[in-house]
């Protein structure tokens, strides 16, 4: 297995190398530059830019030091914010859209799962009808509607949180992963609920009752490890998204994570930092997919032998 | 199942008792601004972040609030009426020809490390802007300087030949490349401050970009605050600084500033009690504040105007009888009301009012008559608008330039017959568009950078890097010229009057309205007078608990 995981990091090199390359040549093409202005600067001045930053030189050359750097970790200075580094504006960035994908992801497993699983349980009953009908809700409702909806009536209304800011973990950190978590935890649930539901109807749970299991056990040892796969191959992709970042729940809540910056770099032609972005979004889902993958090799001893074929 | 479902009861209960024990502490928590206010402590909205804090580097509005909290030139200004006052500088004197300014300097200011500031940091400050190699993108404001665009274009090389000198510690004698009657008024431009050349050196950015210096624990600065944090899209806080000349005039322990770019969010910050300034309000919400909280409104005369800018190059807008035409049957006032709301001024001159005692030539305004609209669309050979081709008009994406740029389109059609598509760019590629020339009319807007109407005059003159449309005109140039050289100010803005009258009657742009200043202010805060230029130096700015409001 560990083979199949090694051979799965020597593929992820090309995808990224492609990536970097392909972006790397892209933002180069849109129209205008990084020192584009309303009150257009003198042909000196971009000169002295363009020698400053590098862009002066042949497009190929400025992409061999890009990869040079790269390989030494660094990714340039920002264009837009002068004086800072890529790197310590992603690190700095980074630690906050963990700590608010973090909570969001926590809040998406948990409550998805129970909400999943429960109306699972009960498919047949109006209950589970309407626990199916809540999750529902949840995809159909966007962050842009439900944040400022729980703004409205817990901050300015009841006045328990902050309408907006990072300043204080935890107390900020609960409407803006409620806002995050929503989406997912909802399909998160409707994942779980059609892959218990079609595993209570197997042969293998009927033996199991059969041979006098109590219906708890039966759920959570036989039905949810095998319903829980599709969530588990879901949450790869999901977390690599949650944990960069949300550009709509950033701007809503004033948080300064990364979310922002993928739309504001390219708005802002700031080559370096669209590069960084990427580059970080990039890894993470390969991160993301691989762990994915080894979670389901433990939980599906079947899924561990294609693995090792 | 009886199990599964005890247990998601068990932990919807659980969820229930966390929300309503949040919510039942929460009803008697004490603001941010509360708290604030209690530590004389002023939290407001910055619009965006700043790109810098390099005095030599800012590029706009939204740097200099902050540069004004931490830097402070020769001069300051008054911040109700912006008349020059004395800052780094005590006195000046100016040669008869206006070409030569001797600043003797206040013996007290000192550097946020104790060092003191001399005429050499001023010298060295604005050579450094001027040096091409650190890219200023204001370094035009130096222009004014002798052989300050010499020295920027790389034409002079010998930095000493720039009019800036230090004589000695205290006194900075400074030579102009022509008579410019607003010179005093720019210095309070943040160009124009100085720079801890010490510091500067230190950081290796004496001739370089590098901005190390500018960060917080870094940055030497001498104006009434330094710089504590600074934390891109999150906050910048800037607190008193001890060392300051003019303290006794500082009631401010600290400033946040907060680079809020949506304008909901930022509106409902100020209503959860998190701020005491925003930097603008959303139209869609001024009736309510109106109608609930009216006393927390501002709205102040602002040096801005919309317009939109023609390509006088190409036909049919070539003909000053279109261009007329089309500037004439905009309904203007119709717009302002629909679309912005909050009663900004309709423009029908280029220079809005407040820059001194200027004024417009009266018979010179543009005149909303669709009559002679039709007539003067006759006479250029499109009655009803026949033959007319369809014209582009180009804006950058944002949710106010459309529906304007749809409602002068249906104007357009109703009362010229003529047909207009909307071309929709973002930013960089909206000024790279408009820098090719590869547009026939595009919405723009100036604010002006000092309170005089040259700073919108100039964008005028044949060799402007602001003059997109392509006028030219030599009797415009001259005029601007003559200003310079008139003797009392009353001469000059005749002079300048006359010269915006000539831009009127050609109409390389179409004014559409002036700006105003529109935000949200607690009654907490005292001493926020407005002014046109919306400066600021945070003098005998308090703060004081008043009441709550709500909307």
């Amino acid at each position: 297995m560990i083979k199949y995981f090694l051979k799965r990091i020597a593929e992820a090199v090309p995808v990224f190398f492609l990536i970097i390359t392909a972006v790397f040549f892209m933002v180069r093409f849109v129209p205008g530059g990084p020192f584009d202005r309303e009150r257009p600067v003198s042909a000196e001045t971009i000169e002295a830019l363009n020698k400053y930053y590098g862009l002066d030189k042949p497009l190929y050359s400025q992409y061999f030091s890009y990869l040079k750097n790269l390989a030494k970790g660094e990714l340039g200075p920002s264009f837009k914010y002068n004086g800072w580094s890529v790197n310590e504006i992603l690190a700095e960035k980074a630690k906050v859209s963990l700590e608010l994908g973090s909570c969001a992801l926590v809040i998406a497993l948990v409550l998805g799962l129970i909400l999943g699983f429960a109306s699972a349980g009960m498919a047949k009953t109006k209950m589970g009808a309407t626990l199916s009908g809540i999750s529902l809700l949840g995809i159909c409702l966007p962050a842009f509607v439900l944040g400022p909806i729980l703004i409205l009536v817990f901050a300015l209304n009841l006045n328990s949180f902050n309408a907006m800011g990072w300043n204080n973990f935890p107390e900020d950190a609960v409407l803006p992963s409620i806002t995050l978590a929503l989406f997912y935890t909802a399909w998160i649930a409707r994942l779980a609920r059609n892959g218990a539901i079609d595993e209570q109807n197997k042969a293998y749970v009927r033996t199991a009752f059969a041979k006098g299991a109590t219906p708890t056990r039966v759920y959570l040892i036989h039905i949810m490890r095998n319903a829980i796969q599709p969530v588990v191959s879901y949450i790869g992709p999901a977390a690599a998204g949650l944990l960069t970042g949300s550009f709509v729940v950033e701007t809503i809540f004033q948080i300064p994570g990364l979310g922002r910056f993928f739309i504001s770099s390219a708005l802002d032609n700031d080559y370096t930092m669209i590069m960084g972005c990427v580059m970080l979004y990039a890894l993470f889902i390969i991160g993301f997919n691989l762990v994915s993958d080894f979670i389901l090799a433990l939980v599906n001893p079947r899924v561990a032998k294609e693995m090792k074929k | 199942m009886k199990n599964v479902w005890g247990i998601f009861q068990t932990a919807i209960s659980i969820c229930l008792t966390i929300i309503i024990s949040a919510t039942l502490t929460g009803c008697d928590r004490i603001t941010p601004v509360d708290k604030a206010t209690k530590e004389a402590h002023l939290i407001l909205g910055n619009g965006s972040d700043p790109a810098t804090l390099d005095p030599s580097l800012s590029t706009g509005t939204i740097e200099h609030k902050i540069l004004n909290a931490l830097f402070e030139g020769l001069v300051c200004a008054d911040s109700k009426t912006l008349e020059v006052k004395p800052a780094v500088a005590d006195t000046w004197e100016i040669s008869p020809d206006g070409l030569q300014y001797k600043f003797k300097l206040n013996p007290n200011a000192k550097w946020s490390d104790g060092k003191k500031v001399s005429a050499k940091d001023f010298e060295f400050a604005w050579k450094r802007t001027l040096n091409s190699i650190i890219g200023s993108e204001y370094a035009f404001m130096l222009f004014a300087l002798k052989n300050g665009r010499a020295y920027n274009s790389g034409k002079l090389k010998d930095s000493n030949q720039v009019g800036v000198k230090a004589i000695d510690e205290n006194t900075l004698l400074v030579e102009l490349e022509k008579p410019t009657p607003y010179f005093l008024s720019l210095l309070y431009f943040p160009a124009y401050f100085p720079l801890p050349e010490h510091t500067l050196r230190k950081f290796n950015a004496h001739n370089s970009r590098i901005a190390d210096w500018t960060k917080p624990n870094n940055m030497v600065s001498n104006g009434a605050f330094t710089l504590k944090k600074w934390n891109i899209n999150d906050s910048i806080v800037v607190e008193k600084n001890n060392l300051y000349h003019a303290r006794d005039k500082i009631f401010l322990n600290k400033i946040t500033f907060l680079p809020i770019q949506n304008i909901n969010t930022e509106d409902r910050a100020f209503r959860a009690g998190q701020m005491h300034i925003t930097e603008s309000i959303a139209p869609s919400r001024l009736d309510n504040i109106r109608k609930y909280a009216p006393q927390t409104l501002r709205q102040d005369k602002w040096i801005g105007t919309y317009y939109y800018q023609i390509n006088s190059t190409r036909p049919p807008l070539d003909n000053p009888k279109v261009r007329k035409a089309l500037a004439m049957s905009i309904d203007r006032s119709a717009i302002i009301k629909s679309f912005l709301k909050a009663g900004q001024p309709p423009a029908f001159a280029l220079i809005p009012e407040g820059c001194g005692n200027y004024k417009t030539i009266e018979s010179a305004k543009i005149k909303e008559d669709i009559a002679t609209a039709k007539k003067l669309m006759a006479e250029a050979g499109f009655p009803d608008g026949k033959n007319f081709p369809t014209i582009r008009i180009t804006y950058n994406t944002s949710e106010q330039h459309k529906p304007i740029a749809e409602a002068i389109q249906q104007m357009w059609k109703d009362n010229l017959g003529i047909t207009a598509e909307l071309y929709n760019l973002s930013w960089p590629a909206y000024l790279a568009t408009r820098r090719n020339k590869d547009f026939e009319i595009a919405r723009s807007s100036w604010i002006g950078d000092f309170a005089s109407p040259e700073t919108f005059l100039e964008i005028f003159l044949s060799d402007s890097g602001l003059n997109h449309s392509g006028y030219k005109s030599k009797t415009f140039d001259k005029k601007i010229e003559q200003a310079r050289l008139a003797k009392t100010e009353e001469e000059r803005f005749k002079i300048l009057s006359e010269a915006e009258a000539e831009i009127l009657e050609q109409l390389p742009i179409i004014p559409i309205y002036f700006y105003s200043k529109v935000f949200r202010i607690s009654e907490d805060v005292e001493g926020w007078h407005a002014n046109i230029l919306d400066y600021r130096n945070y003098h005998n700015v308090k703060l004081k608990k008043k009441g709550v409001q709500n909307d």
